[in-house]
């Protein structure tokens, strides 16, 4: 994998998808961090050879159409457990507040 | 602006009608349901939750493949959509990058002046629905029971070149599903959405290279439009004829065109702005790594062809060569699966293609209009139906009443073939019809004189009345005979 440098602008592009504020301070602090971090993820690529085991390719694992799921109906969540992590909830549905600028 | 090119391209998603999700087997049947009682953590995007693909969905994702002309990948692969919005928990939604079910197909259709032609599609892939978002005031509310449905994303190339074609187009992709039994297609349910984007360049400037519209040298292209919230097959057209005329006001003025996503407002009939783009979409896919590689082989593409059924387009051919139909009623009938297996079921038993499809689109439509309801829930026995046309054909009753007959039996619930028993039949018995004639002769008298004088047609006016005494059922040629006869004897 080639190195790649951020910039300040590639740390505001992430900010922005992240959808997160950034201070000029902040983008500053990131720029040399993510290079460090990017680089420590890098390792990842010498896993194999260092240790000798295989890394989980799962996404590369094939399958056969006809494996796949039949198009039956299960009983999921009730109604309680699936809204019991949302912080608002209004009439069975999870509330959420609109961001000004949207 | 004759010296500017038109160029459409049409994204069509279509909600499959499976029993379950895409990816986890909750319910897809959201409709009206009580929300957020349809989940399971797989739709709600919990951590450690993982999808499992819905077989039956891709079998109809290809089998709409296969029925526009499409190549079909042996290896099919998902990806993650990147994008943050509260209607998709995962952060993500699966989708399809570079590597679509379908590719390279396309579906002929009628331009404004009849001709046939090709509208090529790009791709059509498979991924997931997104949850439904009520927006209230400053604050929406979040219903995850459409979480993960079965979506279809077909994507046409930009080469459309009128908003009619683009609505024949759309409307083609409506049928076809709805005979393939993939999707009910509802545009107002949102079980199809239909999202054109138009832009205006000047010709010479650019050219179709690789599934885009890309500059020639030396030249920047117009930005292009988006249109959402179109909620009907004619909104597709309206919309895109609204939007290249603003499109060439704004360039006429010498205003600057805007990259943006406009809405449709269908009671103002206009296209509103939404928002402008002024940064490619960045969504950051990659490959799905909870899903393997499904490999699909010829055979499990055979199967998925049985279910292929006679398409439209091969209907209405068979309809005009085979029972000389003209292609518009052939048109007409094939409009929807179930008209044409009645005209089909109807024609076995009477043998003569232009009198089914005659009371097909006359008596039985209208009455099908009147009532606003689909031929599936036409209460007739086609056996019934059958026997009465044939009466017609053989003259024993008069059409008209044929069709007071069939009307009362659909209105009243009445079965036709009671209706047909009681109906004594038509008087061809001209003893039993004299002393009417006798009657219609002695109470008009200036008609019988006209005739007398030459005035023909003045006949047509007294069996007219001989069949009002008679409530319909003279046979028309007795009674036409023995009037003549008698206002001779005269």
């Amino acid at each position: 994998m080639s190195k790649k440098n951020f910039d300040k602008k590639d740390i505001q592009n992430l900010g922005e998808l992240s959808k997160i504020d950034l201070t000029q301070e902040e983008i500053d602090k990131f720029v040399k961090e993510l290079d460090t971090i990017i680089s420590s993820v890098e390792t990842l690529n010498d896993f194999e050879e260092e240790t000798g085991l295989e890394a989980n390719k799962r996404c590369f694992e094939k399958i056969e159409f006809a494996e796949l799921r039949e198009d039956t109906v299960k009983e999921g969540l009730s109604r309680e457990d699936a809204l019991a992590n949302a912080p608002y909830v209004e009439d069975g549905y999870v509330k959420i507040r609109d961001k000004k600028d949207d | 602006m004759e010296n500017y090119d038109v160029i459409i391209g049409l994204e069509i998603h279509i909600q499959t009608n499976t029993n379950s999700k895409m990816f986890c087997p909750c319910s897809a049947d959201y409709f009206e349901k009580s929300p957020n009682t349809q989940t399971c953590p797989v739709c709600l995007g919990l951590p450690g939750a993982l999808p499992v693909p819905n077989k039956k969905a891709i079998e109809k994702c290809i089998l709409f493949g296969l029925a526009t002309n499409s190549k079909i990948t042996d290896n099919i692969r998902f990806d993650r959509k990147h994008y943050f919005y509260p209607d998709l928990p995962k952060g993500y939604q699966i989708s399809q990058h570079d590597n679509p079910i379908c590719y390279d197909g396309y579906l002929t259709v009628e331009d404004e002046e009849g001709n046939e032609t090709k509208v090529e599609i790009e791709r059509i892939h498979q991924e997931e629905d997104v949850a439904k978002s009520l927006h209230i005031d400053n604050y929406t509310l979040i219903d995850y029971n459409k979480s993960g449905l079965a979506l279809i994303e077909i994507v046409s190339k930009p080469l459309i070149r009128d908003a009619y074609v683009a609505k024949e187009y759309a409307s083609k992709i409506r049928q076809i599903v709805r005979y393939l039994n993939i999707s009910n297609a509802d545009m107002e349910k949102g079980q199809m959405r239909c999202e054109p984007n138009i832009s205006l360049q000047k010709k010479g400037t650019w050219k179709y290279d690789n599934g885009k519209i890309v500059p020639e040298k030396g030249y920047k292209l117009n930005p292009k439009v988006e249109i959402k919230n179109i909620g009907s097959i004619s909104a597709v057209e309206k919309s895109i004829q609204y939007e290249i005329q603003r499109m060439k006001d704004e360039i006429e003025n010498q205003g600057e065109l805007v990259q943006q996503t406009r809405g449709w407002n269908s009671e103002k009939n206009t296209t509103e702005y939404q928002r402008s783009k002024e940064t490619a979409d960045d969504y950051r896919y990659f490959p799905e790594p909870d899903i393997p590689v499904i490999e699909l082989n010829q055979e499990d593409i055979e199967k998925i062809k049985e279910q292929l059924v006679e398409l439209p387009d091969t209907k209405v051919d068979r309809y005009v060569n085979e029972y000389k139909l003209s292609k518009y009623d052939a048109k007409v009938i094939t409009a929807s699966k179930n008209n044409a297996l009645f005209f089909e079921k109807l024609l076995s038993k009477i043998d003569d293609a232009k009198v089914a499809a005659n009371w097909l689109t006359g008596p039985i439509f209208s009455y099908l209009n009147k009532e606003d309801i689909g031929i599936d829930e036409l209460n007739i026995d086609l056996d019934d139906l059958a026997t009465l046309i044939k009466k017609v054909e053989n003259k024993d009753i008069l059409k008209n009443k044929a069709e007071e007959l069939l009307n009362k039996s659909l209105d009243e619930k009445i079965p036709l073939k009671e209706l047909l028993e009681e109906s004594s039949g038509m008087i061809s018995d001209s003893q039993e019809l004299e002393s009417f004639a006798k009657q219609v002769i002695e109470e008009n008298p200036n008609a019988v004189e006209d005739y007398k004088n030459g005035k023909t047609n003045a006949i047509s006016f007294l069996i007219g009345q001989l069949m009002k005494l008679t409530k319909g059922s003279a046979n028309p040629e007795i009674a036409k005979k023995l009037l003549e006869e008698l206002i001779k004897k005269e």
